[in-house]
């Protein structure tokens, strides 16, 4: 008679969740997620309405250091708030004229992202809708406009033989309240692998198609409205623990029109508490 | 002299070592003359898979099997494959047979499109491999129309009423809840409490609750509430992880709540079953809503956040409780058994086979028993289940056979997850549990 019946109870437990993510996947209400970066980034080439690449003008180039924070908070099951604030410094420098630095709060970004649903817990699907609030007056640190986004967002986590994988891919519009808008259309695509409990190691593509009447090009890039890039990444996180990682990475444009060709460097803190 | 010492040394080490070879060398000729026959690289191979990933055909639907053979022989194989198709009384519904032949190493597929049935039910399939160096067969169960079998016994009139006299009997016990640390069974993060209550009858019972250490005042964990199979050894405490709270909970009877109660491992199923009312179950159940009073009265535990589980009795006793009980938010049962009783009248195996021996001995006429498992039969339960369930059933299990799983299953009005494995029998895969962990972290929003 066999009526003992065993349940597999270590596996259950240890398929118990999780690492310090984000993307798609919902907070668990009343719990935060945040996370500082600092970031540096420097264009010393241009790509011209027609998709040419020149460099500047005798030495000249568009510089930006920023120190951002990103919030997000659990308000429900399926509704996350997300906040993001950056400090910005923008410095341009134009043949042989002075360089000119911008410094300042940038354009505030807040809204709320709404768990859709999951295909068997392994993906999952969001949309988020935010709000854009230019911080500054200087025309040096964004549009000066407010604005609205709207995105979708799918993220997914898995195994690749033992290790453990995530891919997340994003694509949104967003459109700035002012004549010339502009109106653009922003997607982003990773794809990281664990390759222990404490290293991960992430590939990425990046874009934005930009169109507006203004079809201006200065190489002050922040005034551009009308230009579209794509850019590769590679980044390396250092997973302390569930609740707390540190990210190291690199941006390269490789693709554009209207818009400077450089390399972004990065370091960020990410942490749920 | 010394020189001739070791040679003579050399010469015996040389005879002795080409002595053992040689009579190694005749042990291994003597093997092989011994084993011959074709040679035989890995394993002889005979599958048969459901066209229906889960063996469960719908009405139109061909009901048909791919057989695989890997023939792992240097030999060509000839013979033939075939089925025999029998309803759950055995009585032969149909047969075929199709000659093969295999190549040296190689593999065969074959398909057979089995008889179309009329009634709705789960019938059983032997395929049969009869060639040269091989024979096996594989028994199979497969569901026809299962959405529509229906249990032809009654639920008693006053079964509502017989189970809300229960509660309100249970109501009337203190529970005296009582939680004691035991810092000896703590680990890592999580500690581990004694927990007792008063229940039916005013028994005591007992189970494990383990918690994470150093909870934020004011945080409220989910509930994870097990419940035990069958046999008297009963759950012990589970560790989680620092986002819930577990709770093992020990029914009358079973783990550490056997102090009064302590029938023998058989005995625990005819236990006071000629008297409904007295029955070992009703207490059992009565048992499993005190566990739920007991995470409803304390303030760290979310009593909007619970999932009872349990495999087996433990997946009755989960089904059952979440029936009674709204409370409970979800339900996770694998395997329940003690489904349509009366449907399992001329089974051999347990728990019917338990059921009659006790009548016999007793000389108490089966259809007293029978109505009085009529209150404990768990499709009469199934027809309240309204909270989020997921619920394991696998075709080859004859202790909670799938013909009576789904005349509990087609009685519940919510929509369950209902995972089917036709190739096993009491048991689940792994893969469920994993299933049952991601499910219970989304439905708690453990993000």
């Amino acid at each position: 008679m066999k009526i003992l019946y065993k349940i597999a109870i270590a596996f259950i437990v240890a398929a118990l969740p999780g690492t310090v993510l984000a993307g798609g996947w919902p907070v668990k209400k009343g719990n935060y997620l945040v996370s500082v970066t600092a970031s540096y980034f420097r264009a010393s080439q241009l790509w011209d309405k027609s998709g040419k690449l020149g460099s500047y003008d005798q030495g000249g180039y568009f510089e930006s250091r920023s120190l951002s924070l990103y919030g997000e908070y659990g308000i429900s099951r399926r509704l996350t708030g997300v906040v993001s604030l950056p400090y910005i410094i923008n410095e341009f420098k134009q043949q042989d004229m002075p360089s000119v630095t911008s410094q300042g709060l940038g354009d505030m970004e807040f809204g709320v992202r709404y768990y859709l649903t999951n295909i068997n817990f392994k993906y999952y699907f969001a949309i988020q809708g935010m709000a854009i609030a230019p911080l500054y007056s200087s025309t040096g640190l964004g549009f000066s406009s407010g604005g609205a986004e709207v995105r979708a967002i799918g993220s997914g986590s898995g195994k690749i033989g033992s290790k453990n994988y995530y891919i997340n891919a994003e694509v949104g519009g967003r459109q700035y309240f002012q004549n010339a808008g502009p109106f653009q259309v922003r997607y982003t695509g990773a794809f990281g692998l664990n390759f222990d409990k404490h290293n991960q190691v992430a590939v990425g593509v990046s874009g934005n198609y930009s169109t507006s009447i203004n079809k201006t090009l200065d190489q002050n890039l922040v005034l551009n409205k009308d230009f579209s890039y794509t850019q590769g990444s590679f980044s390396y996180a250092y997973i302390v623990n569930p609740k707390l990682s540190f990210f190291a990475g690199v941006n390269q444009f490789l693709l554009g029109r209207s818009t400077g060709k450089g390399t972004t460097f990065s370091l960020s803190v990410i942490t749920k508490f | 002299m010394h020189k001739l010492k070791i040679l003579f040394t050399a010469v015996l080490m040389l005879v002795a070592t080409q002595a053992f070879c040689a009579v190694n060398s005749f042990l291994q000729q003597q093997h092989d003359e011994e084993q011959e026959g074709p040679e035989q690289e890995g394993e002889f191979t005979f599958e048969a898979l459901p066209k229906k990933k889960e063996g469960l055909f719908q009405p139109g639907d061909k009901i048909e099997y791919e057989l695989k053979i890997h023939n792992s022989y240097n030999v060509v194989q000839e013979g033939t494959v075939s089925y025999l198709i029998t309803d759950l009384k055995d009585k032969e519904l149909g047969s075929k047979s199709m000659p093969v032949k295999i190549g040296k190493h190689g593999n065969g597929k074959y398909s057979f499109t089995l008889p179309q049935q009329k009634d709705p039910g789960f019938y059983k399939v032997a395929f049969m491999i009869n060639v040269t160096e091989y024979d096996d067969t594989l028994r199979r169960v497969f569901g026809f129309n299962a959405k529509q079998i229906k249990s032809t016994a009654q639920r008693p009139v006053d079964f509502d009423d017989f189970w809300s006299d229960a509660r309100a009997e249970l109501n009337a016990v203190k529970p005296n809840f009582k939680i004691t640390e035991q810092p000896a069974m703590a680990q890592g993060g999580t500690n581990v409490y004694l927990v007792e209550a008063q229940s039916l009858g005013n028994l005591k019972v007992r189970g494990w609750l383990t918690m994470p250490k150093n909870l934020k005042p004011g945080k409220k964990l989910p509930v994870w509430l097990v419940l035990p199979g069958y046999g008297g050894i009963g759950v012990k405490p589970i560790f989680g992880n620092s986002e819930l709270a577990i709770l093992s909970f020990n029914v009358r009877g079973q783990g550490n709540s056997r102090d009064i109660v302590h029938p023998t491992k058989d005995g625990y199923l005819t236990t006071d079953i000629e008297n409904k009312k007295k029955y070992i179950y009703r207490g059992a159940i009565m048992d499993c809503i005190r566990a739920v009073d007991f995470i409803c009265s304390r303030p760290e535990l979310d009593s909007t956040n619970i999932i009872c589980s349990g495999g087996s009795m433990g997946g009755y006793l989960s089904i059952v409780t979440c029936s009674l009980d709204k409370r409970v938010k979800l339900c996770s049962a694998n395997n329940p058994v003690f489904c349509d009783f009366r449907a399992l009248q001329g089974n051999p195996d347990w728990p019917m086979s338990a059921i009659v021996t006790y009548s016999k001995n007793k000389y108490i006429p089966m259809n007293k028993l029978l109505d009085n498992l009529d209150y404990y039969d768990l499709k009469n339960f199934s027809g309240k289940l309204d909270c989020k369930a997921l619920i394991g059933v696998s075709l080859l299990d004859n202790l909670a056979p799938p013909y009576n799983e789904y005349t509990m299953l087609n009685n519940i009005k919510s929509n369950p997850k209902v995972f089917v494995y036709p190739e096993l029998a009491h048991e689940v895969p792994p893969s469920l549990f994993t299933y049952l962990s991601s499910w219970m972290m989304d439905e708690f929003g453990i993000f």
